[in-house]
This record gives C-alpha cells, sequence and structure tokens, in this order.
C-alpha cells in the first residue's frame, strides 16, 4: 500500500487508542523519549517525522 | 497516622448509620433494600444517610475541600457501601466519581470548584460517554460540539447514563473535530439546570436486569449552546483526559466491588451453618468447604491486587495504565467467578427472591456491569496487548527494584497526582519485573522456603516464557482484531501481576504477624489459586492450608469482621 505522508495515518485504519504502542519502538530506535500523545498531535508521517527529527535534534549535545 | 485514624472513624461512623442489616425494621436493612430493588428505585433511605455522612466529600481531593487523600481510603468507604447494597454504590457513589476524575485530571481551578462545590452539597455528577452505537469505542463517538463563535453548540444522543435526569452537573464526552484520531473529542462540563429545556430532551428510562434501581437514562440534545469554556483542559485533550484519568477509576471501582462478595460469602456461610442435610450439617461438606474457602482465598488476591494498584497510582502514576487495565479485568472476573461458584452452595436459595438469603440473587445480578461497564475486559487487555512487547523488552529483565512501600502497607504513600498519569507505560513495568527479583540466589528474599521458593519459581518461569512470546509479535497481531490466542496473553499477563501483588504484599507485611497476609499459608494457598487460573497444573495446594484459612474465614464470620485484609469490624 502506498502511504501518502500527508495523510493521516488514522485514515488508513491505524486505531487512535492504539497506535501508543509505537512510541516505546519509536523510542527504542532514535533513543529519544517521546510523550505517547505525540502521534496525535502530529498525525501524518510528514508531521511526526519533523517533530521527532526536532526531538532526536535536541537531544544530541551540541558540539 | 492522623488520617488514617481519621479512616477508621469515618468507617465506624458510616457502619453504625447503616445499622443492622438484618433487622427488617431497618430502613437500610437487606429487607427494605430488597424491596426497592423489587420496584426498581434507588433506596430513599440509604440515599438519605450517605447525604448525612457526606459521600461526596470523599470524591473530592484534599486540595478543593474533599477527604480524599489516599485512593486505598476512599475504597475502604465504597467497599462498606457495595456491602450493603451495590445500587447505592453505584448509582449514588461510583457514577459521580467516573464524571469527577476527569475534571480532577484535566479541569481549571474553576470547573474543579463547580465538581466540589456539587459533591460536597451531596448533588451528582452523570458522565456522559456512552453512545449505543459504538460501545467501548469512544474514539468513534459522534455528539458534536461544534464551536459558533459565541459558544459551542451541542448536538447528539447519550444512552444507558446513570443519573442523567437527576445529576446536577454533567461531564459529556463530545466530538470537536471531525477529524479521525486522537485529538478530536473533549469533555464538556455543564451545569444542567443551564441547559436550554428547549434544546434537551430525556430519553425513556433504560431497564436492567441487575442495578435494579440506578437511574439509566439518555439525553439528546439539539443544538444546545453552552460557553466555550465548558470544555474541559484544551480543545481535543478529551481522549488523553479519558485514558489517564480513568485509570484511577478502573483502579477503584474493582477494588469496591470486592465489597459485593463479601456479602455474597457471608450470606452462603451463614445459609450453610444453618441446613442440615443427610444427618449433617452443609458447611461440614469438604466440597462446601473447599468453595468457600476458595471465595475467601479469591477476595484476598482481588484485594491484594485492588490494593497495590492503588498504591501504584500514587507511587508510580506514569506506569498505571496496565496496571489499571489489568485491576478492570482481572478483578471483576474473579469476584464474578467466585459468585458464581458461591450460587451453587446456595441451591435453590440464590435463586429465591425472599427468604434468609434473598440478598444473594440481587448482589449475583448487581455484580455482573462490574465485568463489562467502564471498559470491557476485552478492552482492557487490548490495552495491555499492544504494550506488552516493549515491556518485556524494556523492562522485564532489567528493571530498577521497585520501592517497598508498594506493598508494605504502613508505609505513607506520596499524594495522589492526576497531572502524573501517562496514556501508555512507555516500556515500563516495575511491579511485573518484581516477579523475576531475587530468583537468582534469593539474594533479596530474608526468608528462604523452599514451597514459597518452587511456587515463585513457578510464576517467574511463566512470566519468562511470556516474555518470549510476545517479543515475537507484531505491531499488526496486538490491533483490535488480534487472535483470541494473542488476548490470551494478557489475561496471562494480568494473572501474573497479581502473584506479583501477593507475594509483595506477604513479603513486606511480615511484621504484622498477627495478620493472615504475612502467613505462608495464605501465600502458598493465593499462588496455587492464580497457578489454577494460569491453567499451569504443576501445583496442588495441600490442605493445611485449607483448614488454616478455614478457620480464620469462620472466626471473621462470627466476629462480624470482613474479609479483606483490613479485617474491620463490621455490623453482619
Ligand atoms: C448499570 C450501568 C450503568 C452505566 N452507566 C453509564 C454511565 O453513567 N455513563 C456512560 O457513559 N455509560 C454508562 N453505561 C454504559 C457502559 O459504559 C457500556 O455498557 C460500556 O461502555 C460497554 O459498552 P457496550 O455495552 O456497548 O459494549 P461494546 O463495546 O459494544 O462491547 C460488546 C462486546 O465487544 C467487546 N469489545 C469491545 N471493545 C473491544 C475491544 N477493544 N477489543 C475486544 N473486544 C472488545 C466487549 O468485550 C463485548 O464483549 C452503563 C451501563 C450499565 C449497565
Amino acid at each position: 500500500m502506498e502511504i501518502d505522508r500527508d495523510v493521516p495515518l488514522s485514515e488508513y485504519g491505524l486505531d487512535s487508542v492504539y497506535v501508543l504502542a509505537l512510541c516505546a519502538d519509536i523510542e527504542d530506535h532514535w533513543g529519544v523519549s517521546v510523550e505517547p500523545t505525540l502521534m496525535w498531535d502530529y498525525p501524518t508521517i510528514a508531521g511526526f517525522g519533523n517533530a521527532l527529527l526536532e526531538l532526536i535534534n535536541e537531544s544530541r549535545p551540541v558540539s | 497516622m492522623g488520617t488514617d485514624r481519621g479512616l477508621d472513624d469515618r468507617l465506624a461512623d458510616l457502619e453504625r448509620r447503616f445499622g443492622d442489616p438484618h433487622d427488617r425494621e431497618n430502613p437500610i436493612g437487606y429487607t427494605a433494600i430488597l424491596a426497592a430493588d423489587e420496584r426498581a428505585e434507588m433506596l430513599r433511605a440509604g440515599e438519605q444517610t450517605l447525604d448525612e455522612y457526606g459521600l461526596g466529600a470523599e470524591f473530592v481531593p484534599a486540595e478543593h475541600g474533599g477527604r480524599l487523600t489516599r485512593l486505598e481510603h476512599l475504597v475502604d468507604v465504597m467497599r462498606s457501601v457495595y456491602r450493603r447494597d451495590p445500587c447505592l454504590g453505584l448509582g449514588y457513589g461510583s457514577s459521580s466519581l467516573i464524571g469527577a476524575v476527569n475534571v480532577w485530571a484535566s479541569g481549571d481551578l474553576e470547573q474543579c470548584r463547580m465538581v466540589a462545590d456539587v459533591l460536597l452539597r451531596n448533588r451528582m455528577l452523570a458522565c456522559a460517554y456512552h453512545e449505543l452505537a459504538h460501545g467501548n469505542d469512544i474514539a468513534r463517538n459522534e455528539f458534536e460540539a461544534r464551536s459558533t463563535g459565541s459558544g459551542l453548540s451541542l448536538s447528539g444522543k447519550k444512552e444507558v447514563i446513570a443519573n442523567v435526569e437527576r445529576a446536577a452537573a454533567l461531564v459529556i464526552f463530545a466530538r470537536t473535530d471531525a477529524k479521525a484520531g486522537g485529538r478530536s473529542h473533549s469533555q464538556i462540563l455543564v451545569d444542567r439546570a443551564s441547559l436550554s429545556p428547549d434544546s434537551v430532551r430525556y430519553l425513556p428510562r433504560f431497564r436492567s436486569a441487575g442495578m435494579r434501581g440506578v437511574h439509566l437514562g439518555g439525553i439528546e440534545f439539539q443544538d444546545c449552546t453552552v460557553p466555550t469554556d465548558s470544555v474541559v483542559g484544551f480543545a481535543g485533550q478529551g481522549l488523553e483526559t479519558a485514558l489517564t484519568s480513568f485509570q484511577i477509576t478502573r483502579t477503584v471501582l474493582p477494588a469496591m466491588t470486592v465489597g459485593i462478595l463479601d456479602t455474597g460469602l457471608r450470606t452462603t456461610i451463614a445459609h450453610v451453618t444453618g441446613r442440615k442435610l443427610y444427618g449433617g450439617t452443609a458447611i461440614d461438606f469438604p466440597y462446601v468447604r473447599s468453595i468457600l474457602v476458595g471465595a475467601f482465598l479469591d477476595l484476598l488476591i482481588s484485594d491484594c491486587v485492588g490494593t497495590v494498584i492503588a498504591r501504584a497510582a500514587h507511587l508510580i502514576p506514569a506506569q498505571l495504565s496496565v496496571y489499571a487495565s489489568a485491576a478492570k479485568y482481572l478483578i471483576p472476573k474473579i469476584v464474578i467467578d467466585a459468585m458464581d461458584r458461591l450460587s451453587e452452595v446456595l441451591g435453590s436459595e440464590f435463586y429465591l427472591r425472599e427468604g434468609d438469603s434473598a440478598i444473594f440473587q440481587k448482589l449475583l445480578r448487581d455484580v455482573r456491569p462490574a465485568g463489562f461497564g467502564h471498559a470491557s475486559g476485552a478492552a482492557c487487555q487490548l490495552t495491555i496487548l499492544p504494550q506488552l512487547p516493549a515491556l518485556a523488552r524494556k523492562s522485564w529483565a532489567m528493571e530498577d527494584p521497585v520501592s517497598p512501600a508498594l506493598f508494605a502497607l504502613d508505609h505513607e504513600l506520596p499524594s495522589l497526582r492526576f497531572d502524573r498519569l501517562k496514556i501508555s507505560n512507555l516500556g515500563r513495568d516495575q511491579l511485573g519485573a518484581s516477579l523475576g527479583f531475587g530468583l537468582d540466589g534469593e539474594s533479596d528474599f530474608d526468608a528462604p522456603d523452599r514451597e514459597v521458593g518452587q511456587l515463585r519459581a513457578l510464576f517467574a518461569t511463566e512470566f519468562q516464557d511470556l516474555g518470549n512470546k510476545v517479543a515475537q509479535l507484531s505491531p499488526a497481531e496486538v490491533t483490535p482484531d488480534a487472535s483470541s490466542d494473542t488476548y490470551d496473553l494478557a489475561s496471562r499477563y494480568a494473572i501474573l501481576l497479581a502473584a506479583s501483588c501477593c507475594i509483595g504484599v506477604w513479603r513486606h507485611n511480615q511484621n504484622r504477624s498477627d495478620e493472615i497476609i504475612s502467613s505462608r499459608s495464605w501465600l502458598i494457598a493465593a499462588l496455587g489459586r492464580l497457578a489454577d487460573r494460569l491453567k499451569t497444573s504443576a501445583v496442588t495446594v495441600p490442605t493445611q492450608a485449607d483448614d488454616y484459612l478455614f478457620a480464620e474465614m469462620m472466626d471473621r464470620f462470627e466476629g462480624r469482621r470482613t474479609f479483606d485484609l483490613a479485617a474491620r469490624r463490621v455490623f453482619g
């Protein structure tokens, strides 16, 4: 299935209550702690990606 | 401990006001309670008594002028009410509490004051979430609150709502954004008297099999304008507020229903001690005894789980998401199963609506909504399930030990902070992980005991096995379409958590040597009972445990003390 970066994931049938579990995986993968509600605040791949990138950048020590 | 003495006084006061349940002239005795149930009415005298006692204050945090400081105390008080009449418990008490927690979690000061005022004046709050078309699936609720610039316009229907026609204020779960997703709903708090009568219609009452006295109504709004500041929290915060604040009610409501089992067990013992059969007394039959002792154990296990998870709300609130769901899934199941088994012992008595045991048939009907109301067991399993892979991976093998205060009943607790609740555990589970602690070398175990050690090892192995199984689950397998085998993993997890609660309580209350929970007989029997639920045949409970527990149970029955951890004096 093609996923459009700008279409909310809920439109692909991802249940808003049960999507939360993914946050723990994201934490593992990227090493940043993510508020579980982040996916609700940024419901598209594009929006979520940007928000995540910001978190990752913030958590990097400034060199 | 000042607050505890306060609690003892309150409980004694409440019990005194309730009086002897067996006194036929007592307006709050079983005769009057059953008569009100036959008429499908709330017990007026009971409501008046609770008004005089000021039950509403138990639901209001101390900072807003009420008596709510510790969840265990709230449970204790409400358990007394459920022991007497579950309709009073739900219809006068819990249904207001369910609405109030939304406001304590996300409301502004003004809204908190308004709700506190309602409850402190012994008025009611109705919590209107349910729409017949959507059930547990609240994220798809349609009731709409549309912004009109000058206010919010409410339209839609809410159905099967306790006290909707007599509450002073309503908390309504409404859609504030047409989009799907987690930021499309909000709670709306309204003063019922301020609603324009032309735009609100009440639906006919829903009649029910149990909880018959509770007024279950419906309400339909059509373009009803309310002020914009009726939104609790920010617009779109509703699902988050529901998923956090309801962790509190999903913890305490099941723990309260333990009171129903208390009266159920008491009623059954009373019957079988007087019942002559085959030249003996029914209570002397081993089969009858084992069912009674089993129910007593189930009650203690339920109380251990409810107590520890209520303490977790204070101590590790960010981990409450899965614990509250486990409590809401498991405790009603244990309590309802135990009531069903007791009904077999009562024989035809349980089916009669009159006679000395008549209260039992009412309790058996009243206990049922504990299983499906306020999130069904399956919905709770589905809150747990998607979180299990991360818990297993990130927590179970490597978690920091949890503070003994979680289990040690005399320990003080930090105050309750609604703002610390999170919609997901984010891979942390100190209560579950504690099941594995101390197994290598038993280093942190003070009193190694072969039998206890074996049982603990059995549960730890089960836990490891569960960890291996959930690690293999893909995200696609933990959605509402999950197979029943997958759902089963969530129920196994809940049973393992229960074992962790029982072990913790036993181990950290050894100073209470006069009490049953510090005895190894209780722990061995409780773990055996939980192993039965796991369908692990490796454990058989030794019969001397049965004798010990039977003696304790009868002692409490005769001494008119409750069957839970607290063993409090009651009116019987
Ligand atoms: C006495 C009483 C008082 C009540 N008071 C109130 C009140 O004051 N306010 C209020 O808003 N509501 C109230 N209700 C309604 C109550 O909240 C609903 O009954 C409850 O939410 C369950 O919804 P449902 O019965 O439509 O079940 P459904 O959601 O339709 O469930 C049907 C079946 O599907 C299963 N199921 C549901 N979700 C899932 C899932 N995620 N995964 C797997 N299986 C699932 C369930 O386990 C069940 O077996 C009350 C009900 C009663 C009986």
